[in-house]
């Protein structure tokens, strides 16, 4: 059997397994499915709707949404099949000469960061809140933003959105991680102060959060507070099926070639390196296609 | 003039909804009157979920004689109704010689409370047990038959078959007064609406102190006990295949690490007596010092995730036992003072609830054909709907969008996302909402804004 013959099996539909699909599909490989398990195919920037996406892979400047649109098209045209709605449990369920892991990143909670304090409403992360600005949903009136990466200032606007003021951005790291045109473009703008250097101590509110302490003694009034970026890869799948993984990035380790340590399994995007811009998971998954049909020659 | 139950139930914790649950199967009418929005949303949510055998503890007291009964009624009731039970057992874990040499005293103690099967074992039986126990291990005691059980259904499966066979259920009815007349006590709540009854119990809980001194009695004060849990990542799970218990001292039992029947690994509880019996908020203090613990029990799960992290109050008092007492002038029943042992115990204080009813005068027959109930069960045990079809709407979780919908529609249904987590597990895993809160808004038609 040729390369092209073979069947093909990518496990999650965001822009890495988008971008491997349609990328093994020109280079003639027959057989390519997409498993993504929610409705949607599109990944996380299905839910970010506004600009920034696109520039490296597909030259163009375009919103999340419109991104993620533009990949599923281009997945569609090239012939890969996209199966929705469709969890992957374990590999036995994929009958596939080699498979890519693309699950992705998720922020870690409150929870995981082990923040004290009461459990009430108005905790989130960016995710759900822009999953919750997208389909119309009201979250909060005024908002403590913790982190200060990319999606954090991110988190700023989408808030806005939802006519969500925030009043504070805290990181525990000594300075942003974002760029100074982005922090310029919304915090600045919107006036929202960026305290460096220090934690949230404590969450207080019985029902609803009514305000956060934070370690240097400052407390801010606030119902919501959203938990921003520290990424934590979706790494069940590929934990489960025993790769060996990277315990810094908490993903599978890979090799130059997207390898695992499992023959015939490869694994790119935000699932195996520091967190990084969608069209950048775009390109590891053009990369790896060719790795891929390098393998089975 | 509103009707007059023959028996209210106040609190709708495990021990209210399981003595409402016994006294459904008579020919009486009966109400839960509950503070909250929900049932079984106060202690009983958050507790260490063990179905414990009772061989730790006091020989003698009436704890240790309803923890054993409860034990036995709950490991027989919970599935047939689909309460996920597993028997997993537990080993109690020596550290030091002085904790190896207390362990025969231990197992004795078990067989005075009618345990016989505590077995003390070596260090290298231990390690043969559970292999990822940090080093230091000087021996340790095997207690087959404990369990671990879900505790967001118990009390809620417990409700669903009151509902039934005919309970009535008031919800967000807080007593703001009692007073006991002739022959009908009549309860005022804080909103002003009034519940009339001939007999009452008082499963109350944190607050059963105060609903005891309202009737004009006293003999004991609740002081909570809050015990903070931090909850696992599912993928630590291998590493533990029974609760890991430490030696008890005469203050605590301690800190253990069970796995629970969600598929998680649980590290707590802390202790601290408190005097706020609504401060369920976790400390760092706390935090810290479960995981200095756990690092030293079972060091690979300090490289896991936190799924989440959360504190209970127990109903603690001035006196070691339960306060359980009767008053036949006053037609009451008090289940008051019941710790953290209240899950295993709370049929066979169903039990004792009712005979106790009967001696004040209560007269029930019992009745002739019951409904019967059945849930979905929500352990890893078998299978889950998931597996059988359906949509995926929390992914962490694996929960069905059918679930959520019957959740919404149950006998007590869920009426917040609290409601909704103890019901399916939704929102209860490892993103806490990152991927389908939104979803999960729509689905209810609840919001998340204040």
């Amino acid at each position: 059997m040729s390369p092209n013959e073979r069947r093909i099996a990518i496990v999650g539909g965001g822009p890495s397994g988008l971008s491997a699909a349609i990328e093994l599909r020109r280079l003639g490989v027959e057989r390519v499915t997409v498993y993504e398990r929610e409705q949607h195919a599109g990944g996380i920037p299905r839910h970010t709707n506004h600009l920034g996406f696109g520039a490296r892979d597909l030259h163009r400047m375009m919103t999340g949404p419109g991104y993620a649109r533009a990949l599923i098209d281009r997945a569609q045209q090239a012939g890969a099949e996209l199966r929705l709605g469709t969890p992957v449990f374990s590999l036995d369920d994929l009958d596939a000469d080699a498979v890519i892991l693309a699950t992705g990143v998720r922020e870690r909670p409150r929870s995981a960061r082990l923040v004290p304090g009461d459990r009430p409403a108005g905790i989130f992360t960016t995710g759900s809140v822009q999953q919750l600005s997208m389909a119309g949903h009201r979250v909060g009136t005024r908002a403590v933003i913790v982190g200060a990466e990319h999606v954090s200032f991110s988190a700023i606007l989408t808030l806005a959105h939802t006519g969500c003021r925030s009043v504070a951005m805290v990181t525990h790291l000594p300075h942003h991680q974002s760029l100074g045109i982005v922090k310029l473009a919304t915090a600045s703008w919107r006036r929202v102060p960026v305290l460096t250097g220090v934690k949230v101590d404590e969450i207080v509110g019985r029902r609803r959060v009514e305000r956060v302490v934070l370690s240097d003694g400052r407390t801010f009034a606030c119902d919501t507070v959203v938990f921003t970026g520290d990424w934590i890869p979706d790494n069940e799948l590929a934990r489960q099926i025993g790769l060996t993984m990277n315990p810094t990035i908490r993903g599978p380790l890979v090799d130059d070639a997207f390898r695992t340590s499992r023959a015939g399994v490869f694994a790119v995007g935000n699932l195996v390196h520091r967190v990084a811009a969608a069209d950048r998971c775009a390109l590891d998954g053009r990369a790896v296609a060719a790795e891929v049909v390098r393998s089975l020659a | 003039m509103t009707a007059v139950y023959d028996v209210v139930v106040v609190g709708g914790g495990v021990v209210g909804c399981a003595v409402a649950r016994l006294l459904a199967h008579h020919d009486v009418r009966v109400a839960i009157v509950e503070a909250g929005p929900d049932l079984g949303a106060g202690t009983s949510k958050a507790n260490t979920a063990i179905l414990h055998t009772g061989f730790d503890a006091t020989p003698g007291s009436l704890e240790s004689r309803l923890v054993a009964r409860g034990y036995q009624l709950l490991r027989d009731y919970a599935p047939t109704v689909g309460i996920s039970v597993e028997e997993t057992g537990a080993l109690l874990v020596a550290w030091d010689d002085e904790q190896a040499a207390a362990l025969s005293n231990l197992a004795a103690k078990a067989a005075t409370n009618g345990y016989e099967r505590a077995e003390v074992v070596d260090a290298t039986t231990a390690y043969e047990m559970e292999p990822h126990l940090g080093p230091g291990v000087t021996g340790g005691m095997s207690v087959p038959d404990e369990h671990i059980i879900d505790p967001w259904s118990t009390p809620l499966a417990f409700a669903y078959e009151a509902v039934a066979n005919g309970v009535a259920v008031l919800l967000n009815h807080e007593v703001a007064n009692c007073d006991v007349g002739a022959e009908v006590t009549t309860l005022t709540t804080a909103r002003g609406t009034r519940v009339s009854t001939r007999f009452l119990v008082n499963a109350a809980g944190l607050h059963g102190d105060e609903l005891h001194r309202s009737i004009g009695l006293d003999g004991f004060t609740i002081r909570p006990r809050r015990g903070e849990l931090i909850v696992f990542d599912k993928l630590a799970r291998p590493l533990l295949t029974r609760t890991v218990l430490p030696v008890p001292t005469a203050q605590t039992k301690g800190v253990l690490v069970a796995p629970t029947v969600f598929g998680n690994i649980m590290l707590g509880p802390t202790a601290d007596d408190i005097d706020d019996k609504s401060a369920t908020a976790s400390t760092r203090a706390g935090i810290d010092g479960l995981l200095d613990k756990g690092r030293r029990i079972l060091p690979a799960l300090l490289d896991e995730e936190v799924t989440a992290v959360y504190a209970g109050l127990r109903a603690a008092t001035e006196h070691s036992d339960y306060q359980v007492s009767h008053h036949r002038d006053l037609r009451y029943v008090c289940l008051g003072g019941i710790r953290s042992t209240g899950l295993t115990s709370s049929m066979a204080l169903a039990e004792e609830a009712m005979a106790r009813l009967l001696e004040c005068g209560l007269v029930a027959t019992a009745k002739q054909q019951l409904a019967a109930i059945h849930m979905t069960p929500l352990g890893e045990v078998g299978q889950r709907p998931y597996q059988r079809g359906g949509t995926i709407v929390c992914h962490c979780e694996r929960v069905t969008r059918d679930e959520v919908t019957a959740a919404c529609a149950a006998a007590v249904p869920a009426v917040n996302f609290d409601g909704l987590r103890r019901r399916t597990r939704a929102l209860a895993g490892r993103c806490q909402g990152f991927y389908c809160l939104a979803e999960l808004c729509s689905l209810t038609g609840w919001s998340v804004a204040p």
